[in-house]
């Protein structure tokens, strides 16, 4: 071997270590899959918890679940759900809650106002290959509508609907929401007020 | 010696490569995209009804369906195109949206589709496109069949209701708003004091 070759065989492995050591200090995260993947994931992924489903976990104290409230700390403030976590979305993947958004104990749910801000964290993770990520699906302006004030189907509605409305009126009254609505719909006959007789004062004895 | 440096940029650029397995067909990392502000590829719903009625402007706009072809032929934007959701980045669909000379105006069957597109295309680096807020459905009924100026407002991620207020009105087993009204204290009721019972004899 030339002693050209020895230098130039050296200096690769110099290189090829350098290029290691910069991707090491890198504190990006590590893209997990291809653009076009992505897109199939976003595509075939179960990617939604409806509301019902996480009223459901939340009624029984379901310890695996971690709500991740993605809407800024002044809308947090003045509503959350149940133990929800605040990471605005542009935080989402900061160093401090990676822990949280990558796991595989809990579930984690990412919700907003409605699906949109979820829908972008949900995308990153699968980006990066985090698992057991979902989406509130219509967030909390779908867990009002549903939860927190849920409308009696009407009366040709299934028994399934009837059922369903069962329950969100239990958990309406579990999660403080106030009455459902359509209650007042059902024409309930005001019973007619009784009037009750003035009593004499009791009379006794002789006149 | 030139051969030696040649075999070494390229021995250096393929170790670096293989040691690195970011994509490169993204230009954004994920906390870049993650602090993109996406709003600014959101369609005004004026601007949308401008350019379906206006004939001038859209030679340089291009609607796109993502829809399912099956859904897209029972009824679609007039002049658009369909490139089902999963297919985006084929090659076929691709120049399209790196095109350049138009600039595309994106819907799909549901809001959240339209947003997952519009992200995706932000973080491979495609910068000519808006989004559409609302469905399909959502076009043909405040678009297409009775558009005002007033009738198209959408933007589902706002707070469509009090929920600190909702919480409050009825205690519930769990009530989580933050500044819940302090529950008033029972009203004590005070009883007449009866008078004495009658009878007797005077």
């Amino acid at each position: 071997m030339k002693k050209f070759d020895v230098i130039y065989v050296g200096l690769l492995l110099v290189g090829a270590f350098w290029a290691f050591v910069i991707n090491s200090a890198n504190d990006e995260p590590i893209d997990r899959v291809q653009p076009c993947d992505l897109l199939d994931i976003v595509s075939q992924t179960d990617k939604y918890m409806t509301t019902d489903e996480l009223a459901r976990r939340l009624m029984s104290d379901d310890p695996t679940l971690a709500l991740i409230d993605l809407r800024s700390k002044t809308e947090y403030d003045k509503y959350s759900l149940t133990g929800a976590t605040n990471i605005p979305l542009e935080n989402v993947l900061d160093d401090e809650y990676v822990d949280i958004i990558n796991q595989d104990i809990q579930t984690v749910v990412f919700y907003g106002n409605s699906s949109d801000l979820a829908a972008k964290a949900w995308m990153l993770t699968k980006r990066l290959g985090y698992q057991n990520s979902y989406i509130l699906k219509g967030g909390l302006n779908r867990w009002v509508e549903t939860i927190l004030r849920p409308r009696e189907p009407q009366e040709t509605a299934s028994r399934v609907e009837f059922e369903r409305y069962s329950f969100r009126k239990a958990a309406s009254s579990y999660f403080g929401g106030g009455s459902a609505l359509g209650e007042s719909t059902t024409t309930k006959r005001l019973s007619a007020p009784i009037k009750r007789k003035k009593k004499s004062a009791a009379g006794g004895g002789c006149d | 010696m030139k051969k030696y440096i040649i075999i070494y940029l390229v021995g250096i650029l393929a170790l670096t490569s293989c040691n690195s397995k970011e994509s490169r067909s993204f230009v954004l990392t994920p906390k870049e995209a993650a602090k993109a502000n996406s709003q600014t590829n959101i369609i005004s719903p004026q601007l949308l009804g401008d350019i379906y009625y206006s004939r001038n402007n859209t030679t340089i706009y291009q609607f796109i369906d993502l829809r399912t072809p099956q859904v897209f032929e029972n009824g679609h934007v007039k002049n658009a195109i369909n490139i089902p959701f999963r297919t985006m980045t084929r090659n076929k669909s691709c120049r399209y949206f790196l095109n350049q000379d138009v600039i595309n105006i994106i819907y799909g069957e549901s809001t959240e589709q339209a947003i997952f597109a519009g992200f995706f295309l932000q973080q491979i680096g495609v910068k000519n496109y808006f989004i559409v807020l609302g469905n399909y459905d959502f076009i043909k009924d405040n678009i297409i069949d009775h558009y005002n100026v007033y009738s198209a407002h959408y933007n589902p991620e706002i707070a469509q209701y009090d929920y600190a207020r909702i919480v409050a009105e009825t205690a519930g087993a769990r009530n989580y708003a933050s500044s819940p009204k302090a529950a008033k204290p029972a009203a004590t009721f005070k009883r007449k004091k009866k008078s004495a019972a009658g009878g007797g004899c005077d």
